[in-house]
């Protein structure tokens, strides 16, 4: 243990007063866990620090390519159980006495904030945090289902969403990577490490189940009228219902929402979105022979471009406007 | 410019950072929950704001961050909440505190695992090795928008989510130590083979996923040596290997000694094994001269003579056994495959019986020349069981660990974010939306709970900032 001097433990009965010193530097030592500490190797001529010295019988024995085979965190997990970490101070699996028992162990306790796993403990990353998890990742197999539904059947994305319980536009994204995956494949751009590297990484995340993991697609931005509090008076008699609530905060009830959710929008919707994109008129000058020159003139609206004489530049301010242009350039807005 | 790096994963400090060194894991294992015991409410907003800072954007200054910093914070609303008739978990809003960071470019690579730590992330964006919808983007700040696809040049995700390459001079003495560990195995293997395998078969398995070393690949091996053999065997199979093989047990039966059935019965089974005896009696009966001389040669002239080539009694005799062992040669292939099946092993079985012969195909290694391999890495020669090459210097063109090993510790950061959709076989992402927070459940990736958060939000959300 490390010395008894250098903890500060804080009784819930010290006043605020004899906090005052707070503000000095405190060491991170842990406090939910008895920690092993590495025995000096010499009374004097050994200079590491405490940390170090846990850090080492933490980390564990190092064969001789430099792994820390006993650490259970050290190999990446591979059959689409993650394994994060679980605080109980333990982290060496050593000879047979752990061989199968591990597991079970590290589930019964698990540290300090067991109250706090709610749900799949196995899913979340961080022990202080439940409401962070993993997400889950689609298997090849249902992802080459969606991109199948999507250009062979010809569902539309909302279809393929409602069917598999997946987002819109996770979906469509997964399409779109499939396509380029398939290119790339085409092209042999997939090198074998590349292929043993995405193999790996695909097993490391548990994987998508359909009818049990659906995500809820009925999610909408909390309105931020709904973000304030409403106070009406009513007599207890009158009824008060969900579509009196969103007639106070002056929205469209929840059921007419969740019906226009669940329209499919019409067909080709993106492409019409992508036609109304304007095209600037373009006038290119014919080219001659021995030309030094080239003319392009394109229509442009005085204002929209460049910077107007007199206009005021706001790029030495500190809240200056940031943009990107098509080249990907930062540009002043 | 983002704020100087200054021993980022100090151990005494044990701040958690936005990295996948081991150092920083072992920080966030050891960590103490935020203590707001006995501190005032300004002193608890600081520490939160602190910790929390050390994660999220430790590299922008104080400064850079408040400007970026949006008091109005996303969450989504369930409409079928109500439908369900269960009570909905707390919305964690105050969760979102940091999520105007993760539509940055940079934060975006680290959530897909492209790069190892935000640092990282920021060093490939400003090599020009990231691009954001086909086009190449030098800015770590760049703000994604919803179905931006980016990608990484592979090899830098290789080299930042792989294993650390070790110098020549490294891989050689570790090489070297394995040469000798190896050839003292060998050695002994060679003096003491059954001692050898049993201590082998006690190890304890190893904690590698990525072995193909263990029990289960062996056996499947095993067995599928055991299958090759059946099948060459099978398609061995005739009269005349059924009647040498005959031949052969009843040859070494000792003189005064009788054949019976019993010995005869390994070679077509119990319930053949009379078959087998006919046809000896009967070659027996007639004293033939294959019983002394049953070299392959004449047991074939046997087999094939037709009638006219030889006298009317052979002739007879060699109808009769020839029928006998066509009828032996239609059971033969289900014996055999019984036969083998009963010595394959299970799945469930724990390791593949003693082979005798395991340690004669080993050889052992000649030791690498130091200096030679220093002048020229080409003349390096490993060839071990488990490794080709120089330790993790197979391709040494590679700035990473070759053949490609994921990184240690990759387990506990390997984060599948919500917000993202990711392709690792071609480094491709697509920024699905900006994180959101929905009841129970918050998006933006992070170690501290929700009353940490929601200090630092009290912290930065306030008035006159």
């Amino acid at each position: 243990m490390f010395p008894a001097s250098r903890s500060i433990t804080i009784s819930s009965n010290v006043t605020l007063n004899s906090v005052r010193t707070l503000a000095r530097v405190r060491y991170a030592y842990p406090r939910g866990y008895t920690p092993e500490v590495d025995p000096k190797t010499h009374k004097k001529k050994d200079h590491r620090t405490w940390f170090r010295r846990h850090l080492k019988a933490w980390l564990g024995p190092m064969n001789i390519r430099g792994e820390y085979y006993q650490n259970k965190y050290y190999y990446p997990p591979q059959e689409h159980k993650p394994k994060y970490i679980d605080q109980t101070g333990v982290t060496l699996v050593t000879g047979h006495q752990t061989k199968g028992g591990d597991d079970a162990k590290a589930g019964g306790a698990r540290g300090r904030f067991a109250s706090d796993f709610s749900g799949n403990a196995q899913f979340q990353p961080f022990p202080e945090n439940p409401a962070c998890r993993t997400n889950l990742m689609i298997s090849n197999e249902l992802k080459e289902k969606i991109q199948e539904e999507l250009s062979v059947n010809g569902l539309h994305p909302q279809q393929v969403a409602h069917k598999y319980g997946i987002k819109i536009p996770r979906v469509e994204a997964i399409s779109k990577l499939q396509e380029i995956q398939k290119q790339w494949q085409e092209q042999n751009k997939i090198t074998p490490e590349l292929e043993n590297f995405g193999k790996v990484m695909y097993k490391l995340f548990p994987l998508y189940e359909p009818p049990v993991n659906a995500e809820n697609l009925t999610e909408i931005p909390t309105p931020s009228k709904t973000l304030h509090q409403r106070f009406l008076t009513i007599s207890e008699s009158e009824p008060f219902g969900p579509v009196d609530a969103a007639k106070l905060f002056d929205l469209e009830p929840a059921q007419q929402t969740l019906d226009n959710l669940t329209e499919i929008e019409e067909a080709g919707g993106d492409s019409s979105k992508l036609s109304k994109v304007k095209q600037n008129k373009v006038l290119v000058g014919a080219q001659k022979k021995d030309d030094r020159t080239f003319f392009k003139f394109t229509h442009s609206k005085v204002g929209e471009v460049g910077h107007r004489y007199g206009a005021g530049i706001r790029d030495t301010k500190k809240d200056r406007r940031i943009g990107f242009n098509a080249e990907g350039k930062m540009v002043n807005m | 410019m983002p704020r100087r790096a200054e021993v980022l994963t100090s151990l005494t400090r044990g701040k958690v950072r936005s990295s996948m060194s081991r150092f920083n894991l072992f920080n966030l294992y050891k960590k103490p929950r935020t203590n707001f015991q006995g501190k005032s409410l300004y002193q608890q907003k600081w520490a939160s704001k602190a910790d929390t800072r050390a994660y999220h954007g430790e590299h922008l200054t104080e400064s850079r961050w408040k400007h970026l910093f949006d008091p109005h914070l996303e969450s989504v609303a369930q409409l079928d909440a109500s439908l369900k008739g269960v009570q909905v978990a707390p919305t964690p809003v105050t969760l979102q505190t940091y999520a105007a960071l993760e539509k940055r470019l940079e934060f975006a690579l680290f959530r897909a695992m492209f790069a190892s730590s935000v640092r990282q992330a920021r060093q490939f964006i400003l090599a020009g090795d990231v691009k954001v919808n086909g086009v190449v983007v030098k800015h770590p700040s760049f703000p994604l928008r919803a179905g931006d696809v980016f990608n990484v040049e592979p090899e830098r995700v290789l080299q930042a989510m792989g294993k650390n390459k070790p110098s020549l001079t490294k891989a050689v003495r570790i090489d070297n130590l394995q040469i000798a560990t190896w050839n003292k195995y060998v050695k002994s293997a060679k003096e003491n083979p059954e001692a050898v395998w049993n201590v082998k078969k006690n190890k304890p398995q190893s904690l590698n996923t990525l072995s193909t070393k263990n029990d289960k690949e062996s056996i499947k091996k095993f067995n599928e040596t055991l299958q090759k053999k059946m099948i060459s065997e099978q398609n061995k199979t005739s009269r005349e290997s059924i009647l040498s093989k005959i031949l052969k047990s009843s040859a070494q039966v000792k003189e005064g000694d009788e054949v019976t059935a019993e010995l005869l019965s390994t070679i077509c089974g119990e319930k053949n094994a009379v078959k087998c005896l006919q046809v000896y009696q009967i070659l027996k009966d007639a004293n033939h001269k294959l019983l002394t001389e049953s070299s392959g040669k004449e047991i074939t002239e046997f087999i094939s003579k037709k009638s006219n080539e030889v006298s009317a009694d052979e002739h007879k005799l060699a109808t009769s056994v020839k029928q006998i062992l066509s009828e032996l040669l239609k059971s033969q292939n289900e014996f055999l495959r019984q036969s083998y099946n009963s010595q394959m092993l299970s799945e469930t079985s724990q390791s593949v019986p003693y082979d005798p012969e395991f340690a004669s195909k080993m050889r052992t290694h000649a030791k690498l020349n130091k200096d030679e391999i220093l002048e020229d890495e080409s003349k390096a020669v490993v060839e071990l069981p488990w490794q080709q090459g120089l330790f993790g210097r197979q391709d040494p063109t590679k700035p990473y660990f070759t053949p490609w090993a994921p990184r240690p510790f990759i387990g506990c950061f390997a984060i599948l974010p919500h917000h993202l959709e990711i392709s690792f076989e071609t480094c491709h992402a697509i920024y699905l939306r900006n994180p959101v927070s929905r009841p129970g459940h918050s998006e933006v990736i992070s170690p501290f709970p929700e009353a940490v958060h929601e200090r630092a939000y009290m912290y930065y959300a306030r008035k006159g900032m």
